[in-house]
């Protein structure tokens, strides 16, 4: 009686969940798996996947996701999605190395494995790269030096210290000022919390405290320069730059008014909608090499496997509603 | 013959009340799975992934049981699993050489092995001994020792991936003998271990009673500390075979890998019939509610549901268990009730 | 084997005092005092916090003070809810989950065109905290089941169901008031920078919390009968207590508290992201334990709760002021919550060799 019960729950809540609708099978389908779902900018760039699919007519995207970025559980994902047998996966890793050898049974199961911001993957049929990290940090760092100046010191600080590409990001970043601005020097070793404003927020009035020389933030991560700005602002210290990757919507009132001097980040929109193209120019019978021009960011350059343009752009208090996200 | 099968179901399940009712929801799930996926769930394909997934979620979910048997839990399987993995990476990086051949080879890894396996005694021994020496409870000890040992990780890697293990070592992960993924095989061979640990030696006799009563199990000469201190080497041994797999087959190691497999942990201790307040638990049973929960995951993967509605899943079973759990218990309860009743007045 | 709470204080006052000296009285109020969890915790707060400022004069200034109370505001009034529960013998860590649905809804209702008057926006959070609460409480009472596990499983369920619903989405621009109310202060002061600081009403809102929470847990009946649960959970039955009652006091207790959690941490950031609470929950669990509340009921106290929340904060606080990596914060962490939690209960175990107590329970 009382597992027959169970059963029924078990069913209920099983069949009211498997609203999935397949069909029409001329349509290429296409997995998408991002390093975790529900935050805005994978949020986008999924809007920017399915309204290229809606206006092309004959692209079916699904979106498969872990809720944090522990590679492990992304790894057993993707297993996940290969059983499911689409046309293509899109993979943003958390960690290339964890993904390397399930990206080549992918392949050999006949599914198309794209990988996005993954340099050097083995096993991919096509690397998407939309941000080229030496000019990334470059970039970060000449906005860093034109709020900043050349003199003094600077911190930076990641999501999260085990994030990969943040800490290239960040690499690049330090290559780039111990070239070009020897007057700047890093007050501390990297730090983490760029993910969340409290932290930001906390680790920023803190090292203002700590350190007199400190001439400014870069933060690499969505949340840190909303916290940086938040905590200059209760400091009244104007002269600490603020430089990070917020989203626009969120970053315009602080560029508005100052609190955050500069902003730099991709469009993911617009980067899901080229990926969406390039995925879909491959399942029709195309090569890497004729992919022609993308639909938003133009030519970009091809290696071997890898397509690469470059995506971030500086995001000022004036074009931050353009970005839509 | 079908008689005979029936007789011996009925007996099983006359012994194993507590996970009799685990068979028939594996069985539910899987066809629920294979209906609503059009059939793929059974493809050979999507067995092949089923089985190369379990073993890490097993080996950790055994390491979680044991300490949960002594009315215990171990919260830092995934940080010492982490830690252990770290540095049998970095071992396997320092010293192997360039075309080693076959003897050196497996020399190395064997030696990687034994240091994982020391790391992991070693992290299991502090667990073990704040908990069966000081009397720190064990939900604060592991608390405690999650962060240490996390801690300690990140300050090793400074944060970065160690990958690009040695290919002989990925073989672990990846390599197949008879059909079967060999880390399956490790685990099938752990799994029986456990259960002949379990059900057959007195140490696991020992165990269930600590579990139940430490106070009676004292007195009856069992040294109870001793029996702790156990229990937290073997459930971090546990975890460092499972780090072993782990290493082999995501080709990497860091701080933070496999955060997300504590919960999973505890739900499949819990589905399978092992009792956090202590005294009960059947590796027969964890078994097959690790099949039931990568059963569910995996199918609502495949439907392409998110993930968040596999976490709500979740969180929905387990309150489902335990409320069925309870009105079984009342079952029980009242027929042991009417027993008495029809005793009386005979 | 489960922990027999310390003597009452009031039992040692009792046998005390039977000796009319006055000297050896004023020794024992001095050796009571090392009985308490607390004065330990005060005194290795004090020891860290002057051996921080003789390294770094920039600790101990009013600014870096008010500052660590305003950082603490978030986690201090989750630990004083959890304190509650845990006191009546549970363990609901659920909390982190039920104070991001509350501060979400929340959100919506103060980024809503409609004009939701202020005190509903307010009241929102405080109501789905307590219906949250007391559902956790509900389920464990009915199904006797531990409140541990229907914690975790409605941790996923709340959390789960909020992702799913929210699809993440981010909630930013708050009104101009809610910003306002988030940075004000009860009282300035004006720094060289000519920058403001001083009380928050964050920090005010948490010493408002904790001054409830003395007065319930140390003057009312209702304090005491949480205590009695917590300590004897088959004698506070007998004696005629209604468990259900108690219990859904605490758990909705903690759910309120969360939702005020919720409120404090949103006017802090002025933000709120569906995934920035959850798996903070060790973070409060760390604190109350460190507090010298026992984990399976009966003890605890607030102002060892506050202690608890402070000494996280300030070691967190004083790592990056003494400059040490980042990669090392986690470890010493670690380190003196383990020490700690070690410290008290060796206390626990030498004091019950001493008194050859055998408890039997």
């Amino acid at each position: 009686m009382r597992k027959t019960l169970l059963i029924v729950v078990v069913l209920l809540a099983v069949f009211s969940l498997s609203t999935c609708s397949r069909g029409d099978d001329d349509a290429y389908e296409i997995v998408f798996i991002p390093k975790l779902v529900g935050i805005p900018w994978f949020t986008a760039m999924e809007n920017g996947f399915e309204d290229y699919a809606a206006e092309i007519g004959d692209l079916k995207i699904s979106v498969l996701g872990a809720p944090d970025t522990d590679p492990a559980a992304q790894a057993r994902i993707l297993e996940d999605a290969i059983s499911q047998e689409p046309d293509a996966i899109v993979v943003v890793p958390n960690d290339t190395a964890v993904l390397e050898p399930i990206m080549a049974r992918g392949r050999e199961a006949g599914i198309l494995m794209v990988s996005q911001e993954a340099p050097g993957i083995q096993n991919a049929d096509m690397d998407i790269e939309f941000l080229i990290a030496e000019r990334y940090g470059a970039d970060m760092m000449e906005l860093f030096v034109r709020e900043a100046g050349s003199e003094g010191g600077y911190a930076i600080m990641v999501g999260g210290l085990t994030v990969t590409s943040h800490n290239q990001r960040a690499d690049m970043a330090v290559k780039h000022q111990e070239e070009n601005y020897p007057g700047l020097y890093q007050v501390t070793s990297r730090l983490e919390g760029s993910e969340s404003v409290e932290d930001a927020q906390n680790r920023t009035l803190e090292l203002a405290a700590a350190y007199d020389d400190l001439v400014g933030m870069i933060y690499i991560g969505s949340l840190g320069a909303i916290g940086g700005s938040q905590a200059t602002k209760s400091l009244n210290r104007d002269d600490i730059a603020i430089v990070g990757g917020s989203v626009p919507s969120q970053a315009k009132s602080y560029l508005e008014e100052g609190s955050i001097d500069a902003n730099y980040i991709s469009n993911p929109y617009r980067i899901g909608r080229d990926s969406a193209y390039l995925v879909r120019h491959l399942l029709s019978g195309g090569t890497i090499a004729d992919v022609g021009d993308l639909p938003e960011y133009g030519t970009p350059a091809i290696d071997g496997t890898v397509v690469t343009f470059h995506a971030p752009s500086e995001v000022t208090a004036e074009n931050a509603d353009m970005f839509g996200f | 013959m079908f008689a005979e099968f029936v007789k011996r179901y009925q007996s099983w399940h006359d012994r194993n009340q507590d996970i009799a009712a685990l068979p028939w929801l594996l069985f539910v799930v899987l066809a629920i799975m294979t209906v609503a996926t059009g059939g793929r769930f059974l493809r050979a394909h999507n067995i092949t992934n089923l089985l190369a997934q379990m073993p890490e979620l097993g080996l950790l979910s055994l390491a979680m049981m044991v300490p949960m048997v002594t009315a215990g839990i171990n919260l830092s399987i995934i940080s010492s699993a982490n830690l252990t993995a770290v540095i049998m990476a970095l071992f396997l990086k320092g010293v192997f050489p360039q075309g080693a051949g076959g003897g050196t080879t497996i020399i190395i890894i064997v030696g990687a092995i034994a240091l994982g396996m020391i790391v992991s005694i070693v992290l299991g021994l502090l667990n073990g001994f704040l908990v069966g020496y000081v009397e720190v409870p064990a939900v604060l000890t592991t608390l405690g020792t999650m962060i240490l040992y996390e801690g300690i990780t990140l300050a090793i890697t400074r944060g970065f991936v160690i990958s690009s293990m040695p290919e002989a070592y990925l073989l672990i992960g990846n390599a197949r003998i008879l059909g079967l993924p060999i880390h399956m095989i490790i685990f099938l061979v752990v799994a029986l271990v456990m259960a002949i640990i379990f059900h057959r030696r007195p140490y696991g006799r020992h165990l269930f009673f600590v579990g139940s009563n430490p106070t009676a199990t004292a007195y009856s000469g069992v040294n109870v500390r001793r029996v702790l201190l156990k229990t937290y080497v073997i459930s971090s041994v546990l975890a460092g075979i499972a780090a072993v797999v782990m290493l082999a087959r995501f080709n990497s190691a860091n701080a933070r890998q496999g955060s997300s497999l504590l919960l999973s942990t505890v739900l499949i201790c819990m589905l399978g019939g092992t009792d956090p307040f202590g005294g009960f638990g059947k590796v027969l049973g964890l078994v097959m509610a690790m099949v039931i929960l990568q059963a569910v995951t995996n199918g609502l993967n495949l439907l392409g549901v998110r993930s968040f509605a596999t976490v709500a899943i979740w969180g929905a079973m387990l309150v489902g268990v335990i409320a069925y759990r309870y009105y079984q218990h009342q079952k029980w309860e009242r027929k042991r009730k009417q027993l008495q009743r029809a005793r009386m007045q005979q | 084997m489960k922990f027999c709470p310390a003597p009452t204080p009031r039992l040692r006052y009792w046998r005390n005092s039977t000796l009319h000296n006055r000297k050896t009285s004023r020794r024992n109020v001095i050796s009571r005092a090392f009985t308490r969890s607390e004065t330990y915790l005060f005194i290795i707060l004090f020891v860290l916090v002057a051996v921080v400022s003789i390294i770094s004069p920039r600790f101990f200034t009013a600014r870096n003070a008010l500052q660590i109370l305003r950082t603490s505001a978030f986690t201090g009034i989750l630990s004083i809810g959890f304190l509650f529960v845990l006191i009546q013998g549970g363990l609901d860590i659920s909390f982190t989950a039920t104070a991001t649905v509350a501060q979400y809804l929340m959100a919506l209702a103060l980024v809503s065109k409609g004009n939701v008057p202020i005190l509903v926006v307010l009241l929102i959070p405080i109501a789905v905290g307590m219906l949250l609460g007391s559902v956790n409480a509900v389920l464990i009472h009915r199904l006797k089941a531990p409140s541990i596990i229907v914690a975790i499983a409605n941790l996923n369920i709340y959390y789960g169901v909020l992702q799913i619903i929210s699809g993440g989405t981010w909630i930013y621009n708050f009104p101009d008031w809610f910003d306002r109310v988030g940075k004000g202060f009860v009282f300035a002061f004006v720094d060289e920078n000519g920058a403001t600081f001083g009380l928050s009403y964050l920090t005010l809102i948490w010493i408002a919390v904790a001054i409830v929470a003395v007065v319930v847990l140390r003057y009312t009946k209702l304090g005491r009968h949480l205590f009695a649960l917590g300590g004897n959970i088959e004698a506070a039955r007998r004696s005629g207590l209604s468990l259900f009652r108690l219990r859904l006091f605490a758990y909705s207790f903690l759910g309120l508290l969360a939702g005020l959690a919720g409120i404090v941490q949103a006017l802090d950031t002025q933000t709120v992201a569906p995934n920035a609470l959850v798996g903070r929950e060790f973070d409060v669990v760390a604190a109350v334990v460190l507090g010298g509340a026992n984990i399976f009921g009966g003890a605890g106290s607030v102002g060892g709760t506050l202690l608890g929340v402070l000494l996280i904060t300030v070691i967190t606080n004083a790592l990056t002021l003494l400059r040490i990596p980042a990669y090392w914060h986690q470890v010493f962490i670690g380190a003196v919550v383990l020490a700690s939690i070690s410290v008290t209960s060796l206390r626990a175990l030498l004091a019950r060799r001493k008194e050859r107590i055998i408890d039997v329970r």
